[in-house]
Formats: structure tokens, sequence, C-alpha cells
């Protein structure tokens, strides 16, 4: 928000003047043959060089001061001092990353503690040539059960600490989600509010229109939007979605569907196609997304269950259709990639790489939403051996669930609770045209551990913009208040 | 000597008015927000048009932590707006200086409206205080320009109260299109904060206060018509008729008299009875004042769920719901676990009563439901405080840690929030605390989803996971008796005989069982005419239903 980033800059100036006193020199340290725990832990990250200054501060509450040293293998040096966070100069620290494009940084870090200095073992920051977009888009809000005060969907610049808000619900009463770009183009945009004022906002050539999903036809309003790469059809499920609270302290919340379908809006004719294939009440299908060359829909699937006895059970599969782009229509076979049903597992969030090489999903034991799993994890298919594997680089002990694709296929975004187990983070990872994938660094900030320490958000949906969304707020306001709503129509297409 | 003597007294009746007779009222005010002493909460505030009124009004809504000390606090401003509201006036005859005691007294009536904040009141305060300071150097010339200054930055820093402030000024300028133009200033400032830093917020806000009033898309007429009321008064003491000294001490007297019985018919008329009981009663559940809800009850009790719940849950606490449950009013099956509504108000009852039960999950959810609840987007001390406690018992010390170090910010929970802070990760001390290692032994011992409509079910479980905990018996018992289920109710009798530790049968029950024995044909029987109001009510329902189909 953009009161954070005043903060930030108030830090700044405080720090400037700091620094500006002289920076105190490191004398009569002590070697520490460990690599130094600092928070967040970038220690040995692959980042991209337009990336924000990476501030970090010392896990150690009880440090007076931290001295940075950043050394480029191509040149440059970076010095630098702070006491809770060091903050880097942005132009410098651009500076040097460019400089030092393909190659590493050493960064030395010493910690002053009880008087005495002592300093670390080096540790490196590869930078990487691979280019990131612009920027992200995500929702804030508190991760609470039932209720939601103030929430918004924000746009963050990831080159700076800038982050403004697109969409917040202050204007009326109710909730802003599933915000979804065509691979991340901010020119087309799905965004939904739910509560008395419900919409589906369209934002399509510039023009916003606010739309009622719900048909008489179809089971509820659309939701869980995916852009067709021709920008022609959005993918979205229809489903009636509950949750259900945990009464012991595992995991705090189940969110299941008691019915859900997939279906594709056909934006030139304003209608919903609904193939029959996929509108079968023994199975529940969620979570679409169109593949590279958008003539595969692949979505999840799972066979219906009683709830809440079975609830354990419900198990997702990764399936896909085909789909014709040219006249909107859809295969009569369903293929099953993964059958996650026979591990005892269940898939969620399939994300196909914008090159076709590969489908990212989230793994966890049951269920549709693994977002509140704690046991969820990320999983890597290859699409064209159809090997699927554990994303050990980027998976920790808590819940690792939605996740994004760079436009250039180089980097993604996913979200995790491994901070403190409730409050989602965003943690960005590079992987290379191999499919290696490197340590994630979690989403840099001015003062990241005062800013995530005191922050009760949780941040959920990320997804890469390749420029900043352009956003009339209060045109949007005055929409989602007037009540006006297009209507969508049904092409319910048969399965012969 | 009237004059301080009426202030005084003025003073004095407030602070006693709202910190010994109506604690409850600054009460609730105070468990909706939590203000913390740093440069983040301050800047944060400053956001915002209005912002330092906020942030002084919290400031001052935080000393009602001790009712006692926020009513002296509350009496202060007041007191203070009054003298300000004398001195901002055209007369200086004392006959007048009743009237100045209008804007605190409606204030304090408006404040019925229990989501209109403090804030508002020290809008108000400032913008007459700005008033009287340019008042006294409107002698010189520049102090017209000094209001295009003036103006704009007192609209950021008070809100759009600074509108009473343009209109005060009004009567002082010789030249009256002055006044136009700044006004007009004032509008073209409002529209452009509108257009580029308020998007995010209705027009409604920018014109009428971000701060002044807990649901932002709901402002009521007094967030303009208090202003108003002000600058009538004081404009009419601008009249020439009221420019004439008079120096009758017993109209003066007199005009006192009156303007305090106005004062306190309004007061009284604008604090709703049913609604202030049940904020009473929320005070007493906070101060776990058991006897006393048990006693007010007894003379008079609101026929609300909320009621039904503090009620019981004092019952409970006190081991009488068994005895006298059915002497109360018991809304229905509600009565005592109501399901999530979504108001901070509500199901506090609930929350308390699941945390008191060892249902500690139910309890956090209650809590954070309803913290998230309020409209303002402020957090809650009180909800915060139980957050902690209940992820102390279940052992979430990182996530509980994150909430102490901001209890610890504050002022009156700072110390609560250093005490917590020194159980965490000591499994054994948390063992040993008197209530926290209670709940640990009293929580479910396997997981299973949470189902409301099966309430009696889980009361059931948790008691037979630890037999002490009677508060589950209690409610298993009175659930089912709410349910009118009399099979599992005999069934379950013998648990009671058995645990329940009453030396002979539980009254309440004798009389539900004679109820059962006699079909309900018991003359005076509470439990009998519980089922007859319910089977009442449900008759009716089914007629209704009927009728529309």
């Amino acid at each position: 928000m953009r009161q954070v980033h005043i903060i930030s800059i108030i830090s700044c100036l405080l720090s400037f003047c700091f620094t500006s006193c002289g920076m105190e020199s490191v004398t009569n340290a002590s070697m520490e043959d460990s690599f130094p725990q600092i928070y967040p832990d970038y220690v040995g990250v692959t980042i991209p060089s337009s990336i924000a200054p990476l501030n970090f501060g010392m896990v150690d509450g009880n440090v007076q001061l931290i001295d940075v040293v950043m050394l480029g293998a191509k040149g440059g040096e970076l010095h630098a001092q702070g006491s809770e966070s060091v903050l880097l100069d942005l132009d410098e620290w651009h500076n040097l990353l460019k400089q030092n494009e393909d190659d590493s940084l050493k960064i030395v870090v010493s910690a002053k503690k009880n008087g005495a200095w002592i300093t670390y073992r080096p540790f490196g920051i590869f930078v990487s040539s691979d280019e990131m977009d612009y920027g992200l888009a995500y929702r804030k809000l508190a991760p609470g059960y039932e209720v939601y005060s103030k929430m918004g969907i924000y746009q963050r610049d990831l080159s700076s600490f800038e982050e403004t808000a697109i969409l917040e619900n202050t204007q009326f009463s109710g909730c802003v989600n599933c915000h979804s770009f065509n691979r991340g183009n901010p020119e087309g945009m799905s965004l939904h509010v739910r509560g008395d004022h419900g919409a589906t906002l369209l934002k399509l050539n510039g023009k916003l229109e606010a739309y009622n999903t719900s048909t008489d036809k179809t089971l509820g309003s659309c939701v869980y939007p995916y852009w067709h790469p021709s920008g022609k059809y959005i993918a979205y499920s229809t489903n009636t979605t509950h949750q259900a609270f945990h009464v012991k302290d595992e995991n705090r919340i189940e969110v299941f569907d008691l019915n859900s379908d997939v279906q594709v809006y056909d934006i030139a004719k304003n209608e919903l196609i609904v193939p029959e294939i996929l509108k079968n009440d023994s199975v529940w299908e969620t979570y679409p997304v169109f593949s590279a060359d958008g003539r595969t829909l692949y979505f999840c699937s799972a066979s219906v269950k009683a709830i809440p006895s079975e609830m354990n059970d419900i198990r997702y599969n990764l399936c896909k259709i085909d789909f014709n782009p040219d006249n909107g229509t859809f295969g009569n076979r369903i293929d099953t990639l993964i059958c996650a049903e026979t591990m005892r597992k269940s898939i969620n969030f399939p994300k196909p790489s914008y090159d076709g090489k590969f489908l990212m999903y989230s793994l966890a034991d049951y269920g549709c939403f693994s977002i509140w799993h704690h046991e969820a994890d990320l999983w890597l298919l290859d699409l064209q051996s159809g090997e699927a594997r554990l994303l050990d680089e980027v998976n920790s002990k808590d819940t690792e669930s939605y996740h994004n694709w760079s436009s250039n296929n180089r980097w993604f975004v996913f979200s995790s609770r491994r901070d403190d187990g409730l409050h989602t983070r965003l943690y960005l990872s590079h992987m290379d045209e191999n499919g290696k994938v490197s340590k994630p660094f979690m989403l840099p900030q001015e003062n990241p551990k005062h800013y995530y320490f005191n922050l009760f958000l949780s941040y959920n949906v990320p997804e890469f913009i390749t420029s900043k969304v352009e956003f009339d707020n209060v045109e949007a306001g005055n929409l989602i208040l007037s009540d006006k709503r297009k209507n969508m129509g049904v092409r319910m297409q048969s399965s012969k | 000597m009237i004059k301080w003597c009426a202030t005084l007294l003025f003073g004095m009746f407030v602070a006693y008015e709202w910190g010994y007779i109506n604690p409850h009222i600054l009460s609730f005010q105070e468990q909706y927000q939590l203000f913390l002493c740093t440069s983040d909460y301050f800047v944060l505030r400053m956001f915002l048009p209005g912002g330092l009124a906020d942030y002084l009004g919290e400031f001052i809504t935080q000393f009602y932590y001790f009712p006692m000390l926020g009513a002296c606090c509350l009496a202060l401003l007041l007191v203070v707006m009054q003298q300000l509201a004398w001195a901002s006036s055209g007369s200086r005859s004392s006959q007048y200086y009743a009237i100045s005691f209008f804007p605190p007294l409606f204030l304090l009536a408006f404040m019925g409206d229990e989501n209109l904040m403090l804030s508002f009141g020290v809008a108000g305060t400032i913008a007459l205080a700005l008033h009287v300071l340019m008042k006294q150097i409107d002698r010189w010339s520049f102090t017209y320009l000094l209001d295009l200054i003036i103006v704009p930055v007192f609209y950021w820093l008070i809100g759009p109260m600074v509108w009473m402030y343009v209109l005060l000024r009004c009567f002082r300028y010789t030249r009256k299109w002055w006044g136009g133009i700044v006004a007009l200033e004032l509008l073209l400032v409002q529209l452009l904060c509108y257009a580029t830093i308020l998007q995010q917020w209705p027009l409604e806000n920018t014109f009428l206060g971000l701060t002044y009033y807990r649901i932002p898309y709901m402002l009521p007429q007094t967030i303009w018509l208090w202003p108003l009321i002000v600058v009538a008064l004081i404009g009419l003491t601008h009249l020439s008729w009221f420019q004439k000294r008079h120096s009758n001490t017993m109209v003066s007297v007199a005009a006192l008299v009156v303007v305090a019985v106005i004062g306190c018919f309004a007061i009284q008329k604008s604090y709703d009875e049913d609604k202030y009981e049940i904020i009473r009663q929320d005070y007493l559940v906070r101060s776990e004042r058991w006897d006393e809800i048990i006693s007010r009850a007894e003379k008079h009790q609101v026929n609300h769920p909320f009621s039904s719940q503090s009620v019981n849950l004092a019952l409970a606490m006190k081991r009488q719901l068994a005895d006298r449950m059915f002497s109360f009013y018991q809304c229905g099956v509600e009565a005592l676990i109501m399901p999530m509504v979504r108001d901070m108000v509500t199901d506090l009852p609930s929350a308390e009563a699941f945390y008191r039960l060892g249902m500690v999950n139910s309890a956090q959810r209650y809590f954070s439901d309803i913290q998230e609840s309020i409209l303002s987007y402020r957090k809650s001390g009180r909800c915060t405080q139980r957050i902690v406690e209940c992820m102390i018992v279940n052992g979430k010390y990182d996530l509980a840690r994150k909430q102490i170090d901001l209890l610890k910010k504050s002022l009156f929970y700072s110390e609560w929030a250093r005490d917590a802070e020194r159980y965490l990760g000591d499994e054994a001390w948390i063992e040993n605390h008197p209530v926290w290692g209670k709940l640990r032994k009293y929580r479910f011992n396997d997981d299973f989803l949470y189902s409301y409509g099966e309430r009696e079910k889980m009361f059931g479980l948790l008691f037979v996971n630890n037999s002490e905990n009677k508060m589950a018996l209690d409610y298993l018992m009175a659930q089912l008796l709410l349910n009118g289920n009399i099979q599992d109710f005999m069934k379950y009798m013998s648990w009671v005989q058995q645990f329940g530790g009453y030396k002979s049968m539980p009254a309440g029950y004798q009389d539900a069982i004679k109820c059962i024995q006699n079909q309900g044909n018991v003359p005076n029987s509470p439990y009998a005419a519980y089922v007859q109001k319910m089977s009442k009510g449900n008759n009716q329902n089914v007629e209704e239903n009927d009728t529309a189909h």
C-alpha cells in the first residue's frame, strides 16, 4: 500500500541520516564458519537483474548493527549498514546487478553483537540475465475464517518497493478475488466481487464491464478464471463452495465443493460454452487452464464423495480435454494425465508454462483447496516426458500452494506459509530451460523484517503482470455499486 | 463563579455517569480498537483526512480500558469543548453561558449511537479551538489570507469537520464574500483528494468523513447535524440581541438548569435501554462478573439471543445452569451458542463460552471473525488477547508471539502480553497455568469437522474426553433440553448423577423430568413454558409456510 511505501521512505531517510554520519568500521571481527542467519533467507538464491534490493536483517534480534559488503564477480561493490535491516541504495543495487548479469555477487555479512563484531562465511547470490516481468498482482487480506475486513487487490513493481491498490473493498461491502490476466498482460483482466454487489468485472480493450455470470443452466457464478492465449475465451469453473472448520489444531479450515463444473466463456459471443461431458453429476471438475497452444483444457477432477464423512477421500486427478479455439468446441474424450487418487493425493491449481513444456501443480493429501493444507507441496510435470517430480528446491515443511509463471517461463511465484505457519508470503524462483529450479527468495521489502513481522495479512493469488495495471477505481466502484450487470448466454455442447 | 461551578459540575457528571454508573459504554468502545504507541501507527493514521482527530480519538479511547480513568478523559475533552464553545460565542453575557453546554451535551447524546467514534468529538473540539485561536489574532489583517492555508491543512488533520470552522469564521469576516472563497477552496481540496488519494473510498466519505463513524458506507445524519447545531448556536450569540450585557444571576442559573434538563432528556432518549443493557451484559462477561449478570437478569432481561447466551454462560460459570436455566429468557435452540453472525457483538458470549468449554479452535475462530467484523478495520485488544490465549493453548508459539508483540506496543495490554510471553514454549508452565493448563486437558483428543447443528454431540464428546469438564456436561444437557430431545436427555441423566457433582438432582432437571412425565402439563413449570413457547413458535412458522405455499 502507498502508506507502507511512505513509511519505508521515512525509514530510508532515517537510514540515510545514519549512514551519512559515516559507517562504523568492522574491526577485530571474529570469523564464523557458518552462513549468516538472515531474514529473509537470501543465501544462495538466484535473482533477476531488475529485482528490487534484497534488503535483509539478522534473525537474531540482539544484533546491534549489520554490515554488508556486496562484491560483484564482474566488478562493482556495494557497502551498507543498518540496525534492524540493511537498506541498500536502489540505483547502486541495480547498477551492481546489471554489471554482474549471469554471474554472482559475493555477500560478506558482519554483525555487531554485545559490542563485538562477527564476520560470517560469505555467501553468493546469482544474477540471472533472464528477465522478470514488471510486477505482481495479488490480493492481501487477513487469514480469517468466514468474515473479511478490509482487503484489496494490489500491484507491486518488482524493481522497486512501490505497491498500489487496484481495487479495495472500502467502496462497497463485499470481497474482491480471483483476478486474472492473459499471460500477465494487464489489458485483459477478469476480477470477481462477492457480496451484496457481486459481479465479475471484465476489462477488455480498456473497457470495463460488470457481468452476472450466474445463469439458470449453470451451477452458479464463474470462478477461477484462466485466459485462452488468443484472448478470445476465458475458462472458468462454477463451484458450490463451502467451508468447514477443524476442531483440533492441525489444519484450520477445509474448503470444499458440493458441486462443480468447468465451462468456457466466449467473449465475442458473450456465451458460456458448457460441454455436457464436463457437466457430470458424479464428478467434480474444477481449476480449468488452457495449454500453451490453446488446444487443450487441463482441469482437476474428482469422484463425488459424501461430505463430511468421506472428506478425507476426496482426491482430484489432473485431466485434459481437447479444445478447438476456432469454433469453441470440446473433444469427446477426457484423458487423465496424473491419477493422484492412486497415490492417495489430490492435485490442485494446475498451471502450464506458456512454452508448453511444464505444468506446475500443488499436491495435498486430499481436497480441492491445498491453501489450508500444511502438507501441500509444489510438483512439476514435464509435459513432454510425462514425468512429474516434487519440487524439493522450493518446498518447505509448511504449505506451498498457489503459483504462477512469468510471461517468459523463467520465473515462477508461489505462496507459502513457511514464515510462521499462517500468514502466506510470496516467493519467487528461477527455472532454466532444462527445468532446473533455484532456491526461492521471498518478495523483497524495503525493511523486510519490520514489514513482514508487522503484517497480519496474507498474500494470495499472485499473478505476474507485464506492465502496470491501469484501472479506474472510481469507475469500478460506481459500476459495482450500480448493480447493472450484463448477463451471459449459455451454449450447451452435446458430447456426441 | 457560577460559570466555573457549572463547568465543574458538568465534568463531574460525565465522569460519574460514564465512569461509575455506565462503565460498559466506554468498555464497549475500547474493545474495538487496539491503540499502539508506535510511530508506524501514527503515520498510518495520518494517511487519511481526519487522521490526527482519529489518532487522538483512539488515544483517549485507550484509557477507557479503566472506565473511571477513561470517563475523566472524556469529561476533560467535553469540558474543553464547552469552554471553547463559550470562547467562540459572540456574547460575553453570563446569561448565555448555558448555551455553551449544548455542543458537548448534544455530542454525548449523539454518542448514544455506539458507532459514532470519539474522533468526531475530537475533530469538533479542534475546529472550535482553531476558531478561538484565529479569533484572538483577528486584529491582524493577514489572518483572512491565513485561512487559505489553514483550511486545507486542517482538512487533512481533522477531516470535514473543518467545515464547521469555515462556517464559524463567516461570522467574523467583515467582507462576507471571503467566506465563500474559503468554502470554495475547501470544496476543491476535497474533490482533489477524492480524485487522487481517496479513489478507493466513496465520495460521501470524502465530504462527510472517513474516520468519524465505524461503518464508513452508512454515515448517519448526525455527522452533519451536530456541526450545524454548533454553528447555529454560536451564530445565535452573534445576533445583536445577544450582544447586550445582562447580569441577572437568577436568569443565568435558570438558563443552566433548562440546558441541563434538555441535555439530560436528549441523552436519556438517545441511549436505547435494551441495546445498552446488552452492552452492559457484554461488559460483565468481559469482567467475569457472573453474579451481577444473573442478578440483573433476575430484574430485567432483554429478549435477545445475546442475553440468553450471556445469562446461560454466567449460570454455567456459577454451576446454576442445570437449576435455573429456564427461569430466564431462552431464545430457542441457539440460546447457548449462536451460529457465526457477521457483526462485532452478537457472537461474543458464544466465543467466550467456547473458550471456557475447551473448544479452543472454535473460540479462536469466533474471536478472529468478530475482530474482522469491526467495520472501521481496527483490531480489538480484547479479541487479540483471547486469540493469543487460544494459540498458546494450541502450542502455536510463533503465531502467539506475533500477536503478543502487537499487544506489547499498547499501553494497557502490554503487561499482560509480557507475562504471556514468558509462557511461550514452556510446556510445563502452561500445564500448570490455572486456565490454559485446564483448557489443554479439556480440548478434543481427535480431530473432526465442527458442526453447528450437532452442538450437543460436541459438548458430549468434550465431556467424554474429560469428565472434569462439568461445563461441557451442563451445556450438553442444556442443549438437549433446548432442542426438546427428551430421549437423549433421559439417556444422559446417568452421567449427571455419576459425574455432575450435584448433591441432589438439579431443580431444572427435576422440572424437565416432571414435564416429560406429565406431557407438559405442569403448572408454573419454567421448562413447560419454554416448550409451549417454542411449539407455538413452530406452529406459527408452519402456518406461515403453509400460507406462503
